[in-house]
């Protein structure tokens, strides 16, 4: 049994300008120990996915519905205490975006990292500390900044001490919502590396989001592939990276300049759908270079070519 | 090819202060010495705090140098006046990284664009109006009618920062520094903002410094790159020597950060150099790079600055190793 399942899930906003389908039926799963990377570009609903798998949602919400299913606890049918008692940060923790912001800049960072475990029943105060003091060491920071205040850290030690405060509670899986776009290379590449180390010697689940395929290659066994909303591709790494079948993941690939190759990077034109206002057929349709006559007018389901690896694409469905 | 614009030996030290009596000085740039030809791309590589942003502004003479000289097409503009400036800032013009805060919210795109004519006086109202149109065709807003009117905030990203482009390019300078002019945007389109670039380039011959994180795309898009740690070039060459034959160890060490799509990558640890870059106000003695270099070679390196040597030709690097 998957560690994670994830059916239909769907997460609409109401805005002043329509309602936008941010996560429009969704369906993955994540087995134990196995790294998911959520690949897109900025608006096609990567956090919101995430935000709607930890239940902190906005209050404009128009739909929140489908199956999410941790352990085989569909947590769409708990209450929002027993969400937050026996799932939320117990079993699934979250590092956001942008570590420098999410910090408290007025707490001590250790006693940030210790919070959630001292809110836990039952535990003693030096327990506690002396776990996260471990932590600290996990995430190769040292010491002395159980002390230290969120300003006196670097960006990358900052980044260190989200992961430390995601997994005081030893959670199954991670949530890692752009780890490292702040990030200088070198620092990136560092973090990435301790992440890497972290899923081998604890066990860890990632649901690993970023809008760099590239970076998303380092840590995943698996990838998804997210366009105005849906999923439009997802299969294991070596399928998705190596014989990518939709043509957005085609063209995204191909829009990263290489380093060492001298393929000159490509560009797709155009810019994602307006949200409250999606084309009818594939959301894809009006930047595909494959585009046909099906696809403006009906809109593709995800077709399964193996068990884990789906395209939605009407390349591999049947014509009409 | 004509030497556009020197940077020679250029310092920009900065003081802050600490405390009531305290202050500490900030070595951004800290003897830079740099050529740009006519109609080249110049790359300028190098992590945050590295210094790279504080040369471009230099080297737009935005803000004048605690030391060195600034000459543009052989005239030293290091201390020129306010009225010696207008004609090199009519020649020079910039794009910087952020197209959502570097475009008033309350202009529209026909005034944003128009707006470095009015400043230099140029073409009257028929004119103007022609030069618009014609610059908005060429950053391939099109039809420019249509896009005259808007305002910022109906405009993607990519958008933006063609406008952006378009300003810099109405003047039709001879040089524009481009800072981070794409690393706001999604990494769909950022090849299109820099292949416009390109373009632009063989078309109008400019020059352009081009500065930024990421090494990956300057290797596309530069002829030639320097690579900036705490405030000094490290090394300077044609880009496909500097990528393929890197020679300062933290050149080497940018190069094997980068990530690239390979499924085998997660089954190995990502060779990666230990540290961060320390502050610009304690800068190590020596070789700036030495507390994290592989090679540190004890006696040498933390002693004395290594000079910028040619190991070969038109590749330099300011490393021990080659000396």
């Amino acid at each position: 049994m998957a560690l994670l399942n994830v059916s239909n899930l769907h997460l609409y906003y109401r805005t002043s300008g329509g309602i936008v389908p941010a996560v429009d039926g969704v369906s993955f799963t994540i087995e134990e120990g196995e790294a998911l990377g959520l690949v897109g570009e900025s608006g096609a609903g990567k956090s919101s996915l995430a935000l709607a798998l930890m239940r902190i949602l906005p209050r404009n919400i128009a739909a929140y519905d489908g199956i999410i299913e941790f352990e085989g606890v569909n947590c769409l049918k708990l209450n929002d205490e027993e969400f937050r008692k026996r799932i939320r940060w117990q079993k699934m923790a979250m590092v956001f975006q942008g570590a420098m912001e999410s910090l408290n800049p007025v707490i001590r960072v250790g006693h940030q990292v210790v919070e959630p475990l001292l809110l836990q029943s039952g535990i003693e105060r030096q327990q506690a500390y002396a776990a996260a003091q471990q932590l600290l060491d996990v995430v190769l920071l040292p010491p002395e900044v159980f002390h230290r205040y969120p300003h006196e850290l670097s960006g990358g030690m900052k980044q260190r001490a989200m992961i430390a405060m995601a997994l005081i509670l030893s959670p199954k899986l991670i949530i890692l919502d752009e780890p490292t776009s702040a990030l200088d290379v070198i620092i990136q590449a560092q973090v990435m590396n301790l992440l890497k180390r972290l899923k081998r010697e604890l066990g860890l689940s990632i649901l690993f989001i970023s809008h760099d395929v590239a970076l998303a290659s380092d840590i995943c066994d698996t990838i998804a592939v997210m366009y105005a909303g849906e999923l439009v591709e997802k299969g294991t790494a070596e399928e998705v990276l190596t014989e990518p079948g939709h043509p957005y993941t085609q063209k995204l690939l191909a829009s990263i300049p290489k380093l060492r190759a001298e393929v000159t990077p490509e560009f797709i034109p155009g810019a994602p759908p307006d949200m409250t206002h999606l084309p009818q057929g594939c959301r894809f349709y009006p930047r595909c270079p494959r585009a046909f006559e099906q696809c403006r007018r009906e809109h593709p389901l995800p077709f399964s070519l193996n068990l884990r690896r789906e395209v939605r694409c009407w390349l591999f469905g049947d014509r009409k | 090819m004509k030497e556009l614009l020197i940077l020679e030996k250029i310092k920009m030290y900065f003081q802050i202060r600490k405390g009531l009596f305290r202050s500490l000085i900030v070595r951004a740039v800290d003897d830079v010495s740099l050529t740009l030809k006519q109609g080249e791309t110049l790359g300028i590589v190098g992590e945050s705090g590295s210094g790279k942003t504080t040369l471009g502004r230099v080297s737009l003479r935005l803000i004048v140098p605690t030391a060195g000289r600034l000459v543009f097409d052989g005239e030293d503009i290091t201390l020129a006046d306010d009225t010696k400036l207008k004609g090199f800032r009519r020649r020079a013009q910039g794009i910087f990284q952020d197209p959502f805060s570097t475009i008033d919210p309350f202009m529209n795109v026909y005034q944003i664009v128009e707006e470095p004519l009015l400043v230099h006086g140029i073409g009257d109202r028929e004119e103007r109006k022609g030069l618009v149109c014609e610059t908005l065709e060429e950053v391939k807003l099109t039809p420019a009618q249509e896009f005259m009117p808007k305002y910022a905030h109906a405009l993607s990203g990519g958008q933006r920062q063609r406008i952006a482009i378009a300003r810099a390019l109405i003047l039709r300078p001879d040089y524009i520094l481009a800072d981070e002019p794409i690393s706001m945007i999604d990494a769909s389109s950022r090849a299109e903002i820099l292949y416009l670039a390109r373009e632009l380039q063989e078309k109008h011959g400019m020059s352009f410094l081009y500065i930024t994180h990421d090494i990956a795309t300057a290797r596309h898009f530069s002829h030639r790159i320097a690579v900036m740690y705490l405030g000094k070039i490290v090394e300077l060459a044609p880009t496909s020597k500097l990528i393929e034959q890197p020679c300062h160890p933290y050149t080497q060490a940018l190069i094997d950060a980068v990530p690239t799509p390979d499924p085998a990558n997660r089954f190995r640890q990502r060779r990666v150099i230990p540290g961060e870059p320390p502050s610009l106000i304690h800068v190590p003695p020596g070789c700036r790079f030495h507390p994290r270099c592989p090679f540190f070679m004890p006696g040498k390196c933390e002693v004395t600055e290594p000079p910028m040597i040619e190991v070969r030709e038109g590749h330099y690097a300011a490393c021990y190793l080659y000396s």
